[in-house]
């Protein structure tokens, strides 16, 4: 009996070692997937995931050009369909916390900042030569997304590492100043380490750009010295400039030139084109509400050659007419009929930022050139400390000409905030705008998650179960 | 068909001939006759009658009788599948010995397959359920799979949807994961298979079917275990004279419900009642005599053919009753031949099957072809055999289940308005359902309608063949190392291949407005907006490998016996799949495959995935006199789907049974026959997850960097690694009592459980902080706890009389316990995007979690003294304020109102039998589950834009529900509420059916055996008060976190058949 169990086990181990599975066995990977293991393992590889994190940038488009529109005084959504209720809610200040463009945006600027942050990890202990100049549009890409989440929707957690998603569960909300260190930080690391020409790839960033991002990461946080300094120190630059009119700057037979500091660039020719933007389907002028007619109480409309960018149209057919400031030649050959470029930072935007760099730190006299800069351009009149001799008064020349060169542009409601006319000012055109909506609720499928309102918590004066 | 039919029955008849042995014995010595009946007195046909130790034989004929040569004393053996062997000697100058043979009851119901070997049922201490042959034989289906509905306790068999190729969903003791899979583990003769091979098998070729319910029983499949396991054992052969079987079926279907919606005339009265709604909501001031070419919104007009018919009630309108159009009577035939026996050393079993089946939506049809070998050798010490079974089937598919935007057969008859006709005067097709109402010719303007498609056009006119071609097979070999030690070596496959070819003609336009008025511009009523054709063809290649190493050792000392298995497994699974769809030029018919077509980029696909498991298990069973039993258990199991740190799970089970009756102490209660107490714990696993969800993944795609006209490929993650990720565990305990009294007059089986998964992989909403909306990992534990009665009672008298009643009744109680460390309920969206489930800790997983509809406002003064929305007006649906806060809020107010998960479900049945003739019915309820029905959101919006159920009849004013108006308005449709929560409960007439067995003295004179005629209907009554096709649908069956949605589904059909069993 015992002599036949020991046979047993015997033979049972001897079978068991015989067919021993190695570990390759198991080493099944996905035929349509590049994964870890066969990926970040050639400088090239580095560059297609660099590329991933400015792919990332062109599909919040809409949010940059209409959504932010809408919010702001530039355009108003006359008609209100179950569709666009939550653009409705944006528009006219009665937002609530499962606006789903709130959480769209929320999802892909975090989604972008995991891009950057995958490609940030893998470069660590890396040398290749191109490998400092990744890093650095990487730290630009992150900046950017964090500085739209802190302007959107305040404090908010800052992921700088890929996270698994348990240990994103335990990542609260930051402060202002853990916000500001990070911003200050990655983009004094992304200056020191980007060219200072434009690359070949003219969509990538070059120092211009993170130097640009920087000023205003500093005005926003009331750092007018800072600003002035790193703004100085962009308005050197020599490949930048302005163009002769702002037109120019948006011709689209002479794209990237020099006044774009960084754009999303399309090309209709190769299908990466899309459709006309601020386009209307009718000539007569009384019957278009977009731009607002309040917005554009802001132009002289007789001098100010920046007028007709926004009230002047070209006929494309019967029902489109293009609007001038986003004119192209019609090209039917994809269903993406229109090239233009989306610029998210110009040298106009630099100057005009010198100014108020300058102006709030407590010099209007030496901010007024600057300002000036753009006006005179667009054929207005030189202001001076006569016309503009109190803080309010600079705050408010400052705040009309940001939203005559950057209209449409997706500026205007983070300016109007920054500067701290919104309230006021919505107020006067008969909206009832709260100061606690000047930032946007978080998103309430994110608060669900958290479960947590020591970690994530909802804006104040927004209803929901997630309040601190 | 019928030809080829017709060759396989031609090829069948001639192996049955070749291989049907006659044995006829030639010594000369003296002649001993005899007579060998059965306890009834009924002759026994074909019994064996050899002389013991030689090879010297006779069968009986057809009256049971024998003649044999032989030579002084002997001992005769008397055998016959179904008796009881008996041995009896002959004198040496006895002349004649006639025999009675026993039935043998514990035959059949002897032997367990318990997965890596069998087992006597009086020693089996898990909890195991099984069917047997004749469940399948006697009540024959289409699809097998329905005849094992409502038999087994703990096992529900959920017709999802009446197709000809079967749509049915297996859960065993209700959902043990809420987001890996939940499908059990399908093993068909020792080969691990999906649930696609098992729904392929035909019913006919099984010989038994087990469920390993209890962890314990079902640890032995360790990883792969925790949701339950089927095993499926084919037929053998074991007769030493060749046995032939035919079975035949006809068939008629019809579907067993049609939903009640409004005729043409009570469609036109609410049409203008929605628009004269829209228009006084909008236009307070208005009157509904306004004429509507006035009204300022385009949905406050009325349709001047509607309203030619209003202003002149002696008009009348087509009144085309849609589901009558789609719906048919369906013909179906099927038929089995097998051919099993035994010849030297080899028994084979060879069968052959086809089943044609008409599915009852037009357009619709199913056709398979089987085969099966089974051959097991024997030679000395060595054992050997083999399994093979090809099929292959073709399905005429239509869109029944899609929504009326994809084109969806049901949904388009349903929403279709009866006002128009399915073909014009002249013979084609009438397509103004796809825009007439919406865009009429007097310039009205749009009025904002639903366009569908002609349901007859889309359901004939659209190609769409699936083909699957499925080998099964195995092959092993056995050695006999001594006495009692054997080891096996199994090596098997499962292959199968799927294409889908599909074509929509140019000549079916697309839905909308446009197309109509397209179409109108061109010769009306005669010629259709042309669509762009398109063309798809799909393909999915499986290929399934294993390996099995195994060591048995059964021996038997005294009173002790013991059973014990190891094993080493290794097995892979390839999938590869490719499709491509390309588009057409408008009116180019010509070639219906996608040669020549414009394939977008993404439409041509094609992808490889495989994944491994290798594993071990050790088991040991051991039983004293069979009064005490016990075995023990453990597996081991690693994958490549998981991370190599957590590559390997190790399930053990433990269980112990005491048979109590055995005790000397319980002789004297003579009334107990069998009594035995098992009690079990085990562990299991589950990997039904993705084949790499633990690596860090990345897509590619190409962006655009503003460098002149170069596209470059960029490369995001999106998949985030995650070496935590392990197998969820499912351990159970389960206790259980088995007892016969009265020899079979009263036995009950009842089992109690109690199982925990742990470690649950949920696809978990994740922070975005991550980068990511979800991610799998394992969070969250959840509980099953459960009853299963089981009782039965049978008896057979000695007037020919026999009966036998069944009832089985089974609770199952499912409870989320934890959900990660923050328990964040998981809140998902059904198909339509404003209905929520909610799985929430302390709740079943899956709850509906919706606003709570309470009656109507019926006038200003509810109005004003309830919460409501801005929007809501007299005559809207009145919801309740759940959170009392005074405000209703779309999503702060919503509550769980109930889930798919029955209370409990329930089967009896009974079978009678008299001399030849059998009757037999079987029910099947549930009670107690809620079904999201969200066929109401457009069959009773009450809008109108598209046609609705009769239901509607009782808005507002007229009844409760609320009032006709075109726009929804925050109160009717687009607020999905307890208005769309149906109970689900049933009993349903599973099947009834009336049989006689021709008396033998007619039959033998065809030389047949048996011969059975029957009469057979399935699903003719079913019991409920549930408003759509089929109480028992769940649209996304797969996905635990959200059951019970009704959004279209082919209806069940009724079924009545004929048939024939023949034995020879």
């Amino acid at each position: 009996m015992k002599k036949k169990i020991t046979y047993i086990i015997a033979s049972a181990a001897l079978l068991l070692g015989a067919v021993s599975c190695s570990d390759s066995f198991f080493e099944r990977y996905p035929a349509n997937s590049v994964t870890e293991g066969n990926f970040y393992q050639s400088e090239a590889d580095f560059n297609q995931g660099v590329y991933s994190c400015y792919a990332k940038l062109k599909t919040q488009m809409a949010f940059y050009l209409t959504e932010l529109a809408y919010r702001s005084d530039e355009c108003i959504l006359e008609s209100m369909a179950v569709s666009t209720q939550f653009r409705y809610d944006l528009d006219n200040f009665v937002e609530v916390e499962s606006n789903t463009i709130l959480s769209d945006v929320w999802n892909a600027w975090y989604n972008g900042i995991y891009r950057c942050n995958d490609v940030l990890d893998h470069a660590e202990g890396k040398s290749f030569a191109k490998l400092p100049q990744y890093r650095a549009e990487c730290l630009f890409i992150r900046s950017w997304y964090l500085f739209m989440l802190y302007q959107t929707f305040g404090t908010v957690p800052i992921p700088t590492t890929v996270l698994t998603p348990a240990e994103s569960m335990n990542l609260g909300r930051c402060t202002d100043q853990e916000m500001y260190d990070r911003l200050v930080t990655d983009l004094t690391d992304a200056i020191a380490n980007l060219p200072a020409a434009r690359p070949v790839e003219k969509a990538r960033v070059s120092k211009i750009a993170a130097q640009a991002l920087l000023g205003r990461v500093y005005l926003k946080f009331g750092k007018y010295a800072e600003a002035q300094s790193i703004l100085g120190q962009a308005l050197q630059d020599p490949n930048y400039g302005l163009m002769p009119t702002t037109a120019a700057a948006f011709d689209v037979n002479n794209k990237m030139n020099k006044e774009i500091l960084f754009a999303l660039c399309y090309n209709k020719s190769i299908d990466q084109g899309h459709g006309y933007w601020y386009s209307s389907n009718t000539a007569v002028e009384a019957d278009r509400n977009n731009p607002t007619p309040t917005f554009k109480k802001i132009y002289d409309q007789k001098l100010d050659n920046r007028f007709d960018l926004i009230n002047g149209y070209v006929k494309i057919s019967s029902s489109v007419y293009a609007m001038n400031k986003w004119y192209d030649t019609y090209d039917a050959t994809f269903t993406t009929v229109v090239g233009n470029d989306f610029p998210m930072l110009r040298y106009a935007d630099v100057v005009l930022m010198q100014a108020e760099a300058i102006g709030l730190g407590g010099d209007i006299a030496g901010a007024l050139p600057y300002l000036n800069q753009t006006r005179t351009r667009a054929g207005l009149p030189a202001l001076t400390t006569k016309e503009v001799s109190s803080r309010d008064q600079f705050i408010r020349e400052l705040a009309d000409e940001r939203g005559r060169e950057f209209a449409l542009e997706g500026h205007r409601w983070f300016d109007l905030v920054r500067l701290g006319l919104a309230v006021d000012y919505f107020r006067s055109l008969g909206y009832n705008l709260d100061e606690h909506e000047l930032i946007l609720p978080i998103p309430r499928a994110q608060l669900e998650i958290y479960n947590n309102t020591d970690l994530l918590w909802q804006n104040p004066g927004y209803n929901s179960n997630y309040s601190k | 068909m019928k030809r080829a039919n017709l060759k396989i029955f031609a090829v069948c008849m001639a192996l049955m001939t070749m291989l049907a042995a006659s044995f006829t014995a030639s010594a000369q010595m003296r002649t001993v006759t005899g007579k060998v009946v059965d306890e009834k007195g009924q002759p026994v046909i074909s019994a064996m009658v050899l002389v013991k130790g030689t090879t010297n034989g006779a069968a009986t004929d057809l009256d049971g009788n024998y003649s044999l040569r032989v030579d002084g004393a002997a001992v005769l053996e008397f055998s016959s599948i179904g008796y009881v062997t008996e041995a009896l000697s002959l004198t040496a100058g006895q002349n004649r010995l006639d025999v009675v043979l026993k039935e043998d009851a514990m035959l059949l119901n002897d032997a367990v397959v318990i997965g890596y070997g069998v087992q006597n049922r009086r020693d089996v201490t898990t909890s195991i359920t099984s069917i047997k042959a004749e469940d399948f034989a006697n009540k024959p289906s289409s699809d097998f799979r329905e005849a094992m509905a409502a038999k087994m306790p703990g096992v529900q068999v959920l017709s999802l949807g009446g197709q000809p190729d079967g749509n049915v969903s297996i859960r065993v003791r209700g959902i043990q994961s809420a987001t890996a899979g939940n499908e059990p583990l399908y093993v068909i003769d020792g080969i691990p298979c999906d649930a696609r091979a098992f729904a392929n098998i035909s019913g006919s070729e099984i010989e038994s079917l087990e469920v390993l319910k209890d962890a314990s029983a079902a640890a032995i499949y360790g990883s792969r275990g925790s949701c339950g396991v089927i095993l499926v054992t084919t037929k053998r052969g074991s007769t030493e004279k060749a046995r032939v079987s035919y079975d035949g079926m006809f068939s008629m279907q019809q579907v067993s419900k049609k939903i009640e919606l409004l005729d043409a005339y009570e469609f036109a009265e609410v049409f203008k009642e929605a628009r004269d709604g829209a228009y006084l909501y909008n236009v307070p001031s208005g009157s509904i005599s306004d004429p509507y070419q006035s009204r300022p919104q385009v949905y406050h007009r009325i349709h001047p053919i509607i309203e030619l018919y209003l202003n002149d009630s002696s008009r009348s309108l087509t009144n085309t009753d849609w589901q009558d159009a789609i719906f048919r009577n369906a013909l179906s035939h099927q038929h089995n031949l097998s051919v099993s026996g035994k010849a030297g050393d080899t028994r084979y079993f060879l069968g052959a099957n086809y089943l044609n089946r008409e599915g009852t939506i037009i357009g619709s049809d199913f056709q398979r072809f089987g085969f099966r070998l089974n051959l097991d050798g024997k030679k000395g010490i060595f054992k050997y055999g083999a399994s093979f079974s090809p099929s292959y089937s073709l399905t005429h598919y239509v869109a029944s289940d899609a929504q009326y935007g994809s084109n969806g057969v049901i949904a388009s008859a349903l929403m279709a308005p009866p006002i128009f006709p399915v073909y014009n005067a002249d013979g084609t097709y009438n397509w103004d359902m796809n825009g007439m109402l919406r865009v009429d010719p007097e310039g009205y303007g749009d009025t904002q309608t639903n366009e569908v498609l002609n349901p007859v056009a889309l359901a004939l006119e659209t190609k769409d063949v699936r083909e699957k071609t499925n080998l099964i097979g195995n092959v092993y070999g056995a050695i006999e190392l001594f006495k009692g030690l054997e080891y096996k070596l199994t090596l098997g496959g499962d292959f199968y291949n799927y294409g889908r070819e599909y074509y929509r003609p140019s000549w079916l336009p697309l839905r909308g407005n446009k197309y109509w008025i397209a179409k109108t511009s061109e010769v009306p009523h005669s010629t259709v907006a042309l669509s762009d054709p398109t063309a798809t063809v799909a393909s999915n290649q499986y290929f399934h490998w294993n390996i099995t190493n195994q060591l048995s050792y059964n021996a038997k000392f005294g009173n002790h016996s013991i059973n014990a298995v190891a094993a080493y497994e290794a097995e892979e699974y390839i999938n590869k799949t490719m499709s491509i769809t390309g588009t057409g030029v408008a009116g180019d018919d010509k070639i219906t495959t996608t040669k020549g077509k414009t394939i977008a980029a993404g439409d041509a696909v094609n992808n490889i995935s495989s994944s491994t498991f290798a594993s071990w298990l050790l088991r040991a069973q051991y039983s004293w006199k069979g009064r005490y039993m016990a075995s023990a258990s453990i597996r081991g199991d690693a994958s490549s789907r998981f991370a190599p740190k957590s590559r390997w799970g190790y399930f053990p089970a433990a269980s112990i049974g005491w048979r109590i009756s055995d005790e000397p102490f319980m002789s004297s209660l003579s009334a107990i026959s069998d009594m035995k107490l098992r009690a079990s714990i085990g562990q299991t696993g589950n990997a039904q997850i993705g084949a790499s969800e633990y690596l860090a993944l990345y897509g590619s795609a190409q962006t655009y960097l503003g460098n002149g006209t170069e596209l470059v490929n960029q490369v995001y993650p999106n998949q985030i690694a995650n070496n935590e990720l392990h197998w969820e565990k499912n351990t159970q305990v389960n206790l259980g009592l088995d007892l016969t009294m009265w020899q079979g007059l009263f036995i009950l089986n009842l089992d109690l459980y109690n199982s925990r998964t742990t470690d649950m992989l949920f696809d978990v909403p994740v922070p975005q902080v991550s980068g990511l909306s979800s991610s799998n990992m394992n969070i969250g534990s959840m509980q099953n706890r459960g009853i299963e009665v089981n009782v039965s009672s049978r008896k057979q008298f000695a007037s020919g009389f026999s009966y036998e009643i069944t009832g089985n009744w089974s609770l199952n109680r499912n409870k989320v316990l934890s959900l990660g460390s923050e328990d964040a309920p998981i809140i998902k969206e059904a198909d339509y995007k404003g209905a929520y489930y909610i799985t929430k800790v302390g709740q079943p997983v899956g709850c509906y979690y919706l606003l709570v509809a309470d009656g109507v406002f019926h006038n200003q003064e509810e109005l004003a003294s309830y919460p409501h929305f801005d929007t809501t007006q007299i005559g809207d649906f009145r919801f309740i304020d759940a959170n009392g806060n005074g405000k209703l809020e779309q999503d702060a107010d919503r509550v769980i109102v109930g889930n798919y998960m029955p209370d409990f479900y329930y089967g009896f049945g009974i079978n009678l039998g008299y001399k030849g003739l059998d009757f037999s019915a079987a029910f099947q309820g549930v009670y107690g589950n809620e079904i999201l029905n969200l066929e109401r959101r457009y069959l009773c919006n009450m809008e109108a834009s598209s046609n609705m159920m009769k239901l509607s009849l009782q808005r507002f004013p007229y009844g409760e529900l609320n009032r006709a108006t075109r726009k929804s308005t925050g109160n009717n449709g687009s607020s999905t509420s307890t208005f769309h929560i149906e109970d689900g409960s049933y009993l349903r007439l599973q099947n009834v059916s009336l049989g006689y067995t021709l008396p033998s003295v007619w039959t033998r004179k065809a030389h047949i055996e048996r011969a059975r005629i029957y009469l057979q209907g399935s699903n003719l009554l079913t019991l409920t008060n549930y408003t759509g096709y089929n109480p028992e649908v769940n649209k996304n069956s797969s996905d635990a976190l959200r059951p019970g949605e009704d959004y279209c589904s082919y209806p069940l059909p009724r079924t009545v058949s004929v048939g024939i069993n023949l034995t020879l």
